[in-house]
């Protein structure tokens, strides 16, 4: 009951309220037609003297403006008269758009003299009334001329209205220096306004260094700076010749040289000449050199006009007498005393004294080309050592239609030695011949970086400890003499399935890698003619040769077959490799004449599981096993047209395939409870949502919880002990 | 001194009349005014059984490795295709061309299950050869288990065809599920783990696109390819294969189903007390009027006569 009586005392304040706030807004719209706050004819007779402001146009104003009271800055006109338009309607004839002629339904227009009658006046009269006395369909529909005299006299009609600029925009004044335009620009520009492009270049001092992912720079003879380019495809297969190598990062990349006329573009095509990738430029070893370069010109030794004595002494100098020249040159060369820093925590890295110009001095290279051998590609997919001797450009061969000596493939290797900067290029090209049906040219370019701390021996791991995805599976033979498992000499064709030709054959030479992670299948066609099915004989032959095919140099019937359970397996501890198992495979094969039973596909397995820290799981290979598909009856099919001009005893081919697996076994980890349980109360992890949430998401909620909470507690334990508080 | 006060509470007042009279009709029809309108009212206004609900889940999506694809070549008819169904190969033996697949299923936020796709197909060409369009299929596992134990087979297609000769066709995109009806809220949900392409059909029309479309929108759970995001990349060189590159995210998703009894119970009652309140605060003031001046006849015990009686 005192419930219901205090929820009807709400209600019918409610209605109070209700009732009074109507009443209000009415007075309100009344008071605002009497009572204006503010005298804005004045605001803009201010914004007219106000004086240009000094403020810089980088920072945003804090508060936002108000236009009646704080109009954004304007300058005074220097001369001539404005229109001052104030509170005037403008634009009362928005179709008059030709001088001196009628316009053509314009009826307001004053060249028409008046004769409109022909007329379908089609201007939109423009009323300006702020009253809300009529309805506005009136205003709408209405072209005629006479005045309405219509009152709707609504509620919120407005009947004096001595507040009119309301209803009309401000006037702004011109603006005629660039800091307050640019203060109206950010006032009321949005993101969609396009600023002028705003990106630094990188400023280089003689301490300047190269750091992982700067650009390596590069000076051709008449000292212009350009970038180490490296081509890469970008929005097409085509190579793009900008691409720039970074410091540090190497790439790997293969594009494709469209050549329309092979005959002309042979010797004219730059990417096809070995010398455009090494010749005609230098590496500069580290961005220190341009500490010499100030507004893009190269301001060196040789602008000084009078060297002094003291340095000459400080070119035989060793390095830490360096900070000696740069004051001694610059009493004599002013513009290098903005060059150097006063801060000197390490030595530059530049000798200021050794450098005469920005092409040929200590801190630029040559591309050594000489020290690798150059490969060539033969017409068989084998690459071989070309014959030694200068590298020339392609030359182009009428008889054979051939251009040859292309470039197929540019291995740089840079050797880098920490801040020092670059201090060895070597390229090796890899070159070909070309005729039309080997165009589109796909080219491959590599930039490897090597540490000069590097040993000669390197050799490259799959995971450490773990198999990381992507990465070759190391695999080996045992060598039961000495107990060591013989590596492939190259770690990628170790492990591998096969690979079909376009036309379906099986490839025996090119296979492809099995990486970790990766499910692959592949296959190829077996060819067979069923004139040669005359018995097992054959079919245990087809069925060799289809295991030889899928199996490659991985056929695992000897047993000595070997996979690495980690990625940084050493090849002596044998204990660290597991065996690759074979399950059913095929032995024999029986058929007939028409039939063989025969296995046509290899399914690899490779169970692999996570091990170490949780946080931190490391792929360890417990398993390989070769599953073979069970034997079945492969018939030569013959229907239909296909067998009928006498094609039954052609080449018949079946599809074998091989598949790559990869299956996580990974173990989940034990848990252990340790004292005798108590009773939890489980509940679901989203039971107390709000209050984790909020507690996780921002610690005021959680404290305005907390507050309530105790607030909450509090009163309930005042009325639960009431009785006994008051007795 | 002014006076304040200090407590105050409420007085019982007690109406007493027989059973047969005015006033228990009257409270009769009151009660029936008070508890059966709030039920019309919550009703006609809709909403007030939940027949359907949304609830998100991530689902276990697996790609099965399966695969249906026709690579259009140059030329009137040309073409070349492969699955990894031997029966549908037996059949297309003359253009049968045997591609690389590689597949990888990423589990980036470690929860068991895997989030998108990584998918590569290197389809070897001759250099006369030259590609203008591709249709690929590719079959997923779909698992839901939150409410309804929802397992069935879902497909992803790709499409796409150029006036210019491709050397690559990257696809990034997701793995959407689409539903004609709820899911349950309970029970196993197989209907629809059934192959999408019968692998064992030695018939061409049971590997032709359109019937394999036709069957597979008639059932009610399905999941397309979103992705909006592909590119074709032209100008393939002499010995390379064309690569289809397709990254497919596994998203979680919202889903419809047909909550459990007491979930309807509880959102029907929670509807129906607000409206009540309301109506049991009317009829308590008008039954307060009416008795309090006696519009209907009764016998009134006032608590302090009771205590003069007892002084």
């Amino acid at each position: 009951m005192k419930l219901c009586r205090c929820l009807s005392d709400l209600f019918r304040n409610f209605v109070i309220l209700a009732v009074l706030g109507v009443i209000s807004s009415n007075i309100f719209i009344e008071s605002a037609t009497t009572a204006p706050t503010n005298a804005p004819t004045t605001a803009t007779n201010n914004a007219t003297t106000q004086q240009p402001t000094t403020q810089p146009p980088t920072q945003p104003p804090t508060q936002p403006p108000t236009t009646t009271t704080q109009p954004p800055p304007t300058t005074t006109i220097p001369s001539g008269p404005r229109t001052i338009i104030g509170e005037t309607v403008i634009g009362q004839c928005l179709c008059d758009l030709t001088g001196n002629k009628c316009d053509i339904n314009c009826c307001c227009d004053a060249d028409c003299n008046g004769d409109t009658s022909a007329f379908v006046c089609n201007e939109k009269r423009v009323v300006v009334d702020g009253k809300k006395c009529y309805p506005e369909s009136i205003f709408v529909f209405s072209n005629s001329p006479a005045t309405t005299a219509t009152e709707s006299g609504g509620l919120f009609c407005i009947y004096f209205d001595n507040y009119k600029e309301r209803n009309f925009y401000l006037d702004p004044d011109f603006i005629l220096d660039i800091s307050s335009f640019n203060q109206y620009s950010y006032q009321y520009g949005n993101p969609s306004r396009q600023l002028p492009e705003d990106i630094p270049d990188p400023v280089y001092t003689f301490y300047s260094y190269y750091k992982s992912g700067d650009p390596i720079y590069i000076v051709y003879p008449e000292e212009a700076v350009g970038k180490f380019v490296i081509p890469d495809s970008s929005v097409s297969n085509q190579c793009n010749d900008q691409n720039t190598l970074s410091y540090l990062q190497e790439v790997n990349t293969e594009c494709t040289r469209v050549i329309s006329e092979l005959n002309t573009e042979c010797t004219t095509t730059p990417s096809f000449d070995a010398r455009s990738f090494y010749d005609g430029f230098k590496v500069v070893t580290t961005s220190g050199l341009f500490g010499y370069v100030v507004n893009g010109t190269f301001v060196g030794i040789t602008t000084v006009t009078t060297p002094p004595t003291t340095t000459t002494t400080t070119t035989v100098a060793p390095v830490t007498t360096d900070n000696n020249t740069a004051p001694a040159s610059s009493t004599t060369a002013p513009p290098t005393t903005t060059l150097l820093p006063i801060f000197t925590t390490q030595p530059p890295n530049v000798n200021v004294s050794t450098i005469q110009n920005l092409y040929d001095n200590p801190y630029t290279l040559d591309i050594d080309v000489s020290s690798l051998p150059h490969l060539c590609l033969q017409s068989d997919g084998t690459l071989i050592d070309c014959p030694a001797g200068n590298i020339s450009s392609p030359t182009y061969d009428v008889a054979s239609n051939t251009c040859q000596n292309v470039v197929q493939e540019v291995r740089y290797i840079l050797t880098t030695d920490g801040t020092n900067g670059i201090t060895r290029v070597q390229a090796q090209f890899v070159f070909r011949d070309v005729t039309n049906a080997s165009l589109p040219l796909t080219q491959r370019y590599s930039a490897t970086f090597n540490s000069i701390s590097d040993s000669n021996d390197t050799f490259s791991r799959s995971g450490n400890p773990g198999y990381v995805i992507g990465k070759p599976i190391l695999y080996g033979t045992l060598n039961v003499t000495t107990a060591v498992i013989d590596l492939p000499s190259d770690p990628t064709q170790g492990f591998t399935i096969v690979r079909a030709s376009p036309t379906g054959e099986c490839s025996t030479v090119s296979r492809i890698p099995i990486k970790f992670g990766e499910n692959m299948r592949s296959g190829c066609l077996v060819k067979i003619n069923v004139a040669s099915l005359n018995g097992s004989e054959v079919c245990q032959t087809i069925q060799t040769e289809i295991l030889q095919a899928l199996e490659g140099p991985n056929s695992p019937p000897n047993n000595n077959k070997y996979v690495a359970t980690f990625g940084n397996t050493a090849a002596t501890k044998i204990g660290d490799w597991v065996s690759i198992l074979a399950d059913n495979r095929p032995t024999g094969s029986t058929g007939d004449t028409t039939s063989c039973k025969l296995s046509m596909g290899v399914h690899i397995q490779v169970l692999y599981s996570n091990v170490g820290a949780l946080a931190n799981p490391q792929a360890k290979i417990i398993g390989v096993a070769y599953l073979y598909d069970s034997a079945k009856d492969v018939i030569f099919q013959c229907s239909g047209a296909f067998c009928q001009n006498s094609n039954a005893n052609a080449l018949q081919s079946f599809e074998v395939s091989q598949t790559v697996s990869f299956i996580d076994v990974s173990q989940p980890a034990t848990q252990f409870a340790g004292e005798a349980p108590i009773f939890i109360a489980k509940v679901p992890n989203d039971f107390f949502y709000p209050f984790l949430y909020y507690a996780s998401g921002s610690p005021t909620m959680f404290g305005a919880d907390l507050g309530l909470l105790v607030v909450c507690a509090v009163l309930v334990t005042l009325f639960t002990n009431m009785k006994c508080l008051l007795s | 001194m002014a006076v304040y006060e200090v407590f105050s509470h409420p007085e019982l007042r007690r109406y007493r009349t027989h059973l047969c009279s005015k006033a228990s009709l009257l409270l009769v029809l009151i009660l029936f005014l008070t508890f059966i309108p709030p039920l019309f009212i919550v009703y006609r206004s809709y909403g007030f059984w939940k027949k359907t609900d949304t609830y998100r889940e991530y689902p276990t999506i697996h790609f099965k490795n399966e695969l249906l694809m026709v690579a259009e070549l140059e030329g009137e008819g040309n073409y070349v295709t492969y699955s990894t169904f031997q029966r549908y190969n037996a059949l297309e033996q003359s253009h049968i061309r045997i591609p690389l697949i590689v597949s990888r299923e990423e589990d980036v936020n470690g929860d068991g299950k895997p989030d998108n796709l990584i998918f590569t197909m290197e389809l070897p060409l001759l250099d006369t050869e030259n590609i203008y369009g591709i249709r690929l299929i590719l079959l997923f596992d779909y698992q839901l288990a939150q409410f309804s134990t929802l397992t069935m087979e879902g497909m992803a297609y790709i499409s796409h065809d150029n006036p210019k000769s491709g050397a690559r066709y990257d696809v990034v995109g997701e793995l959407r599920f689409s539903q004609k009806e709820p899911l349950g809220h309970r029970g196993v949900e197989s209907r629809y783990n059934t192959s999408i392409i019968d692998s064992t059909s030695i018939y061409a029309e049971d590997y032709n696109f359109p019937n394999i479309f036709k069957n597979y929108v008639a059932r009610n759970f399905t999941t397309y390819l979103n992705a909006p995001y592909t590119v074709w990349s032209t100008g393939r060189g002499a010995d390379q294969p064309f690569v289809l590159s397709a990254t497919i995210n596994y998203p979680e998703q919202l889903f419809d189903y047909t909550p459990g009894f007491w979930y309807l119970i509880k959102w029907g009652w929670v509807q129906y007390v607000s409206v009540l309140l309301l109506f049991l605060f009317i009829f308590d003031r008008i039954k307060v009027f009416i008795y309090q001046n006696q519009l209907v006849t009764t016998i009134v015990d006032k608590p302090w006569k009771q205590e003069l009686k007892l002084n």
